[in-house]
């Protein structure tokens, strides 16, 4: 929880101390950085809360195994040691 | 491609001039022309000035068959008295009657233009037609004439005010080379110049600034040399300034520079007419302000800062030697302490171990950690260097003193800190006293408490960061539009001749690439050969 | 045009030599010597120049529009909106690169230098030095690169040069006789980490100042960065021997602590690991600079700038997200990272030049046809 409160408080001085310079931008840049913005503050809230996403490299190789699955074994047989 | 190189000064933005409201209530009314009727006039012009005390006026009479009344005002203490006692009062009053004997000076079609062009022996005489001009011209040490029954006066230079003679500059010494330094005083300055760049092609543009305090700056540059873009920029700038007093270049530098946030210095000041004229021979722009002995140079690169005239006036080796030199303790200067800091804490590895051994015997009484030590002690230097610097003379020695063995000696013998500490903290003094220029050691005191504070956090990797932060910082400052940290930042070969190190003469054939765009051949003297080998 | 700086060519070697070198100096000693193990030298070698070759593609694809960067170039090639759903992906891929970037900094650091602190935090202080890179612009970036690109060179050039006498040739011998295929086999896994993703620099090239020599700069800056690959590589091999490097997560810091040249000098790999740091922190900024350039295009903003803090913090969470662990991510290195860059870095680029070839003829029968109209 202090973690939480933490990273918000942190995000408001961000967006406080960064806002700022976008101020003489347009009106839609401005909209684009708060969506991202809030985006950004969502992720590192559910982190903060320990919610597992799947990890990038677990679904890089769901989407390439089929394909390179013959390869990466073939390459697997000529390595020096096993790491697993 | 003009423009675009000056697109980048479009950070300085043009502030919108509102008239400043508490100028004096002047102007306008004393936009007036003069009455004509002599005691009138006087008035109104002593009572302009409060009759103050230095206000000083004489009534007389010129001619004594058909005299003419007249009267000279003057500020005491701005004028010289000789001068208008013997060249003004005397040729009036004695001399014309000797000289124009019978005359009916009422008759005498253009008295003013007689007087002018045979009686005033001075050597600049203008006439003046309103009060606003009468104003000017007593401020600045010249003595007006009126007669009366003329809407016309004559105003006649006559300056002379006690300054300081030149002497030998206090902030950037040398060992060899010219010991003359500017002055207070506007005129002495651009005539020190004057007499090291004899060439008409050196200008000197002045003008006021400050509503109330009406200071002269003068902007120099060589023509043809200078870069247009940049002398003009200058004047912009110059000609933006709002305020009510100028009364050091310090002031000037604050209002033009291209950056506001920022600890390091954008524009060049030195009290050394040679490094202002070696400036303007590489083809910068000089900012002389009237009332203070240092000079403003723009634009200016962080190399800049470690060049020193002397460099120029000893053998290239020697000033190149002198320059590394420097360049190490700048890096001393900066990072020591949070070396130290780093490397006691985080990396005990990379310290040889006798070095550790007795390292960890010193520390072992102090209470702190090193973070703590390092910064107590940084702290108590500051304040000794500070109170060095405004104390009163007298008490110097006492404050060497106390610095160098209560605090010294004392502090280590008392556990306080170890002597290793002592020894880091002087060294990071002396070093960064080594720079020539007192304002880029202000800016290297000021990182250093940063880096110190990183490196206590992150070790060795914070103090990179912070490098690269600070390296960052410094290659998006530009100077008038030059890039900072020009001949390295973007990296320039021909101009690597003049930076780290200092090549010989017959080597730098070209002017600095960024500054100057036109008439890029400096000189062009043959590389001196032994008189044998005439192949 | 967004991005209105312009960098020269010079410039534009040391960030692409910087941008070779970053990480993959770690990685790749490791990686190779796993699968190839005393032939891995040679696999760098090949793999080097099959990297010139996708420089070359790379170029070609700039050829298509000297002025236009690779964003700009999906719209004009595939038509407004597939390019913007490309270009989504291409982010993706950009953002992924920046995160792993950021994650084996963080790797190394918890396991090497700063021990005890935690991850995300070494991962904060980076990504906001990266940060202030990135708001200051191109042009700032490519300049301090022109500053620190020297100490980067030559401290590793003298590392180099330090450990070469404890090299023993024995340790690659025999050549070419063990495990041929293996040699062969590990060059498109070593491909993926510096080479597939050179395509970030297609954001870049247009905006150096003369087209010619950026061509040429760029194959010069794979050639330096590749050389000095190859030269780790191999001091790695014969100083340390295959299976060290090979079992060793980070064999070069290894070969830094070997380093005693001088007597009362020891134990300063942390001065050859500052060295990496600069590459990988080059390597981090120009990542995250091409992610909030090609975001910028992406939204149509004013600058590059408008979302570079938010993307910051994104990226922290992106590098913490990519793997649960070490192993699992020297895995995901050796295996599945190639193909994934690869889709970017070589399937895109030719998809590119396949596709503007085709619809390049069109367009210039249309102006015959206008011609012979007038």
């Amino acid at each position: 929880m202090f973690k939480a409160f933490s990273v918000l408080l942190g995000a408001g001085l961000v967006f406080i101390l960064d806002y700022r310079s976008l101020k003489a931008n347009k009106k839609w840049d401005r909209r684009v950085y708060i969506v991202i913005f809030a985006i950004s503050l969502g992720v590192w809230m559910l982190y903060i809360f320990n919610v597992q996403f799947p990890y990038v490299i677990q679904v890089v190789e769901k989407i390439y195994n089929p394909i390179f699955d013959s390869f990466n074994q073939k390459l697997e047989q000529k390595q020096s040691f096993r790491v697993h | 491609m003009k423009k675009k190189f000056w697109s980048f000064t479009g950070k300085y933005k043009k502030k919108t001039a509102k008239p400043n409201q508490d100028q004096l209530q002047t102007s306008s009314q004393h936009q007036q022309p003069l009455l004509g009727m002599l005691q009138d006039d006087v008035k109104y012009i002593q009572s302009s000035m409060g009759s103050s005390a230095d206000f000083e006026t004489r009534f007389f009479q010129i001619g004594t068959d058909f005299p003419v009344e007249a009267a000279i005002i003057y500020i005491d203490g701005l004028v010289d008295k000789n001068f208008v006692h013997n060249f003004i009062m005397e040729t009036l009053m004695v001399d014309i009657r000797t000289t124009d004997q019978g005359q009916n000076p009422h008759e005498v079609k253009d008295i003013l233009t007689q007087l002018k062009s045979r009686s005033l022996a001075a050597s600049d005489v203008t006439e003046v037609m309103d009060y606003k001009s009468v104003f000017e011209q007593i401020l600045s040490g010249n003595t007006v004439l009126l007669l009366n029954g003329f809407m016309k006066g004559l105003a006649i230079s006559s300056p002379g005010y006690d300054s300081r003679n030149i002497e030998e500059p206090s902030s950037q010494t040398v060992v060899r080379g010219p010991k003359e330094g500017f002055t207070e005083v506007l005129k002495t300055n651009t005539s020190l110049i004057r007499r090291r760049i004899k060439n008409p092609n050196l200008w000197i543009e002045s003008r006021k600034i400050g509503q109330t305090s009406n200071t002269e700056v003068a902007v120099c540059y060589i023509n043809g040399i200078a870069n247009d873009d940049i002398v003009q920029e200058v004047n912009r700038r110059l000609d933006n300034i709002n305020i009510d007093g100028i009364l050091e270049s310090g002031y000037i530098e604050e209002l033009i520079q291209d950056e506001t946030f920022t600890p390091f210095p954008t524009l060049y000041n030195t009290e050394r007419p040679d490094s202002i004229c070696a400036g303007l021979l590489e083809g910068r722009v000089a900012i002389l302000v009237d009332g203070t002995p240092f000079a403003l140079l723009a634009p200016t690169v962080f190399i800049h800062y470690f060049q020193a005239t002397e460099d120029y006036y000893q053998r290239s080796d020697i000033g190149s030697l002198m320059r590394l030199l420097r360049f190490l303790c700048f890096f001393l200067a900066l990072l020591t302490p949070s070396a130290y800091i780093a490397l006691t804490t985080f990396h005990q590895e990379m310290i040889p171990t006798p070095l550790l051994i007795s390292l960890a015997a010193q520390r072992e009484g102090v209470p702190f950690p090193a973070f703590f030590e390092a910064l107590m002690m940084e702290i108590t230097f500051e304040i000794l260097r500070e109170a060095g610097t405004r104390m009163p003379r007298a008490v110097g020695s006492a404050i060497s003193i106390v610095g160098a063995l209560v605090l010294g000696q004392a502090a280590v013998e008392a556990g306080i800190v170890s002597s290793a500490m002592v020894i880091v903290v002087s060294l990071t003094a002396i070093s960064s006293f080594v720079t020539p220029a007192f304002n880029m050691t202000i800016s290297i005191r000021i990182l250093r408490f940063g880096f110190m504070t990183l490196a206590a956090v992150f070790g060795l990797i914070g103090i990179i960061l912070g490098l690269i932060i600070m390296i960052l910082h410094l290659t998006s400052l530009r100077s008038f539009g030059v890039p900072y940290l020009a001949p390295m930042g973007p990296f320039i070969t021909s101009d690597q001749k003049d930076t780290l190190l200092r090549l010989p003469f017959w080597k730098m054939r070209e002017r600095q690439k960024l500054i100057n765009k036109k008439n890029v051949v400096r000189e062009n003297t043959p590389s001196p050969k032994p008189p044998g080998n005439k192949n | 045009m967004i991005e209105k700086g312009k960098i020269d060519a010079r410039q534009f070697t040391i960030l692409v030599v910087m941008y070779t070198l970053g990480t993959s100096i770690i990685a790749i000693p490791s990686t190779t010597a796993s699968y190839a193990q005393e032939n891995a030298w040679i696999t760098v070698l090949l793999t080097s120049l099959i990297g010139l070759l996708i420089v070359f593609l790379l170029n070609q694809v700039n050829k298509i529009n000297h002025h236009k960067n690779i964003f700009e170039l999906f719209e004009y090639v595939f038509g407004k909106w597939v390019g913007k759903g490309i270009t989504v992906f291409f982010l993706l891929f950009v953002f992924i690169v920046a995160g792993k970037n950021l994650r084996q900094i963080g790797d190394f650091m918890t396991t090497h230098v700063l021990v005890e602190t935690p991850i995300q935090v070494i991962m904060l202080i980076f990504v906001l030095t990266s940060l202030y890179g990135v708001k200051l612009g191109l042009e700032v970036i490519s300049r301090t690169g022109e500053i620190f690109f020297p100490y980067a060179f030559f401290s590793l050039v003298l590392m180099i040069i330090f450990v070469a006498p404890q090299a023993e040739f024995k340790n690659i011998q025999p050549i070419m006789v063990n495990n041929t295929e293996g040699a062969f086999l590990t060059i498109f896994p070593t491909l993926g980490t510096p080479y597939f993703e050179l395509v970030v620099f297609l954001a870049i090239l247009p905006y150096v100042n003369r087209i010619g020599p950026g061509k040429k700069s760029f194959y010069i800056g794979v050639g330096i960065g590749s050389l000095l690959l190859f030269a780790v590589t191999l001091m790695s091999l014969l100083v340390l021997g295959p299976d060290f490097s090979a079992r060793n997560v980070y064999p070069t810091y290894i070969l830094g602590k070997k380093i005693s040249g001088v007597q009362f000098l020891e134990r300063i790999e942390i001065l050859v690991a500052i060295a990496w740091f600069f590459t990988i922190f080059f390597k981090i900024t120009i990542n995250f600079y091409v992610l909030s350039l090609g975001m910028s295009h992406l939204f149509n903003l004013k600058t590059t700038k408008v979302l570079s803090t938010p993307l910051a913090f994104l990226l922290i969470i992106a590098g913490l997200y990519l793997a649960p662990n070490l192993i699992a991510y020297q895995n995901f290195l050796a295996h599945d990272l190639a193909p994934f860059a690869g889709t970017f870095g070589i399937l895109l680029p030719f998809i590119l030049i396949l596709t503007a070839r085709l619809r390049k003829i069109n367009k210039k029968k249309k102006k015959r046809r206008k011609n012979k109209r007038f």
